[in-house]
């Protein structure tokens, strides 16, 4: 399982456009719980990676009742990114299992709440 | 000649059985029977920003005007006939009239002829005979492609051909209210919507913003249209058009897909509006030369089975505005950043509405204001819906 990047690590991270930082997802399993880390700004383009990690949770065999969504380290998401998220409670809870979210910062849970789905996200 | 009304009853007989490139010339041929010389017919581009000529075969290719800073801007900013004399006329009694091209209070763009400005009567029969050159260029338009790309001043998306096809007319007017609507990048719109209808003394009004880019948002956004009118059509509540098109999202497109939006309803006589917030930036009220932001409990999107808890209810005053609008708006973001934000939407808001212009003008201008805050470069769909309720009359 690929560890929690050091801050230099997000840095060096940067490409060459002002601003930008590589979007990554990273995921560790134990306990019946997978936390999911997500790192960098969950727009229209990074959606599909995150999209990708969560249907691997959501669909394997031994798959964890509970998965943790921390977008700590997450500034900007737009609807698509909110789309991803709002998608993967639903088919988890279909499932019988639920997802929370981790520490969204302030701009996170703005969209949260101007959306009105701050009810469906259970906020830790 | 005949007489003026046997000139316009010709007329009205021979615009029935035209193509739409005809119109230039069986106006050239029956306009100077009625006094009006020289014409020239533009055409509002779809950002409003310059008035363009219909190409005509035999006929003299004009320029494009700007619609700031020129007198043809003028007649279609202010909705009046503009009228300048002509320099060459030593007589001074010719005079260049241009009309704004008006159906119903929808602006499409100017007429322009050259008359006898000596002669009372020709200022009404301009205006006049741009009434009947406006509804001539609405009901010939779909015959034909070049009406619509006259407007055009580039190519258009298929997301963005999709959603035009699917709106209303910009803009509505009648004793009690007006409405008018703009959308940007006009040639790129994809989940970004309107709709209206007058039923009775029922406003029924839509605002969607639907996920997503591209082809796929503006499939959404037109498929809630449909359902929002198939719905209303059958005289459903607020609460049961929220449903309506709640359901049909999510079985159409799935877990991961939401549109956000407004659904209202304007009492006319009373001037009680109700409205769900379907997970959308609240609306504002303009009343006077104060905004009233008015509090919303937002349901959530479109799409994810929610059920409405509570309608938000206002009592407008006559002459009140309220607008609303899509994220895109506050979130436009300058070259350093800076975000359009709603303090500086509500004082625009203000600034712009107290010139007394038409509310069609007001959009406008409040469109162009968010465009240029962003240079030009759009991210994300914008959408602006002024509703201005003028009381029961």
């Amino acid at each position: 399982m690929p560890s929690e990047p050091s801050p230099d690590i997000v840095a060096l991270d940067r490409t060459d456009v002002p601003g930008y930082v590589d979007f990554s997802v990273s995921l560790s399993v134990g306990d019946g719980e997978a936390v999911v880390h997500v790192r960098g700004d969950l727009d229209c383009y990074a959606a599909p990676q995150l999209r990708a990690v969560l249907s691997e949770v959501e669909t394997a065999v031994d798959a964890p009742r509970r998965v943790v969504l921390d977008v700590g380290q997450t500034n900007f998401m737009d609807s698509t990114g909110l789309g991803v998220l709002v998608g993967g409670v639903r088919r988890l809870r279909l499932g019988g299992g639920d997802m929370v979210l981790r520490a969204p910062n302030p701009s996170t849970r703005r969209l949260l709440e101007i959306t009105g789905v701050t009810k469906l996200f259970e906020i830790v | 000649m005949g007489t003026y009304e046997d000139e316009i009853s010709e007329l009205l007989e021979a615009s029935h059985r035209i193509h739409p490139e005809h119109i230039v010339p069986l106006l050239a041929k029956h306009l100077p029977r009625l006094g009006m010389e020289d014409l020239a017919l533009y055409l509002a581009d779809l950002e409003q920003r310059l008035l363009i000529p219909i190409p005509c075969a035999g006929h003299p290719a004009r320029e494009s005007l700007s619609i700031d800073g020129t007198l043809a801007g003028r007649a279609f900013r202010t909705e009046t006939t503009v009228e300048g004399l002509d320099a060459d006329d030593p007589s001074g009694t010719t005079a260049r009239l241009w009309v704004p091209l008006v159906d119903g209070a929808e602006r499409l763009g100017i007429v322009a002829v050259t008359v006898d400005g000596s002669d009372d009567r020709v200022r009404q029969r301009a205006r006049n005979a741009a009434t009947i050159v406006a509804s001539m260029v609405v009901g010939k338009q779909p015959y034909g492609d070049q009406l619509v790309l006259t407007r055009r001043r580039k190519d258009m998306d298929l997301a963005a051909e999709l959603r035009w096809d699917s709106l209303p007319p910009l803009t509505y007017v009648d004793d009690r209210v007006a409405i008018s609507g703009r959308l940007e990048p006009a040639y790129e719109i994809a989940g970004d919507a309107f709709d209206y209808a007058i039923n009775g003394d029922i406003v029924h009004l839509a605002i969607l913003d639907a996920m997503g880019h591209g082809l796929e948002a503006s499939r959404m956004a037109n498929l809630a249209v449909a359902v929002y009118r198939n719905t209303r059509r059958r005289g459903v509540s607020l609460e049961g058009l929220f449903t309506s098109i709640d359901q049909v999202v999510a079985a159409v497109f799935g877990l991961d897909t939401f549109i956000t939006g407004q659904l209202a309803a304007l009492n006319t006589t009373t001037g009680r509006l109700r409205w769900i917030n379907a997970g959308h930036p609240r609306p504002m009220v303009l009343r006077g030369t104060t905004v009233i932001d008015v509090a919303t409990e937002p349901c959530m999107p479109f799409g994810l089975g929610d059920v409405p808890s509570s309608i938000s209810d206002l009592a407008l005053e006559p002459g009140d505005t309220v607008l609303f609008f899509t994220d895109g708006v506050p979130e436009a973001r300058s070259e350093n950043g800076e975000v359009f934000g709603r303090p500086r939407l509500a004082e625009l808001l203000v600034r712009t509405a107290a010139v007394g212009d038409p509310l069609a003008e007001t959009a406008r201008k409040l469109c162009h204001a968010v465009l240029a805050h962003q240079q030009d470069r759009l991210q994300d769909d914008a959408t602006l819906l002024l509703l201005k309720w003028d009381g029961a009359g």
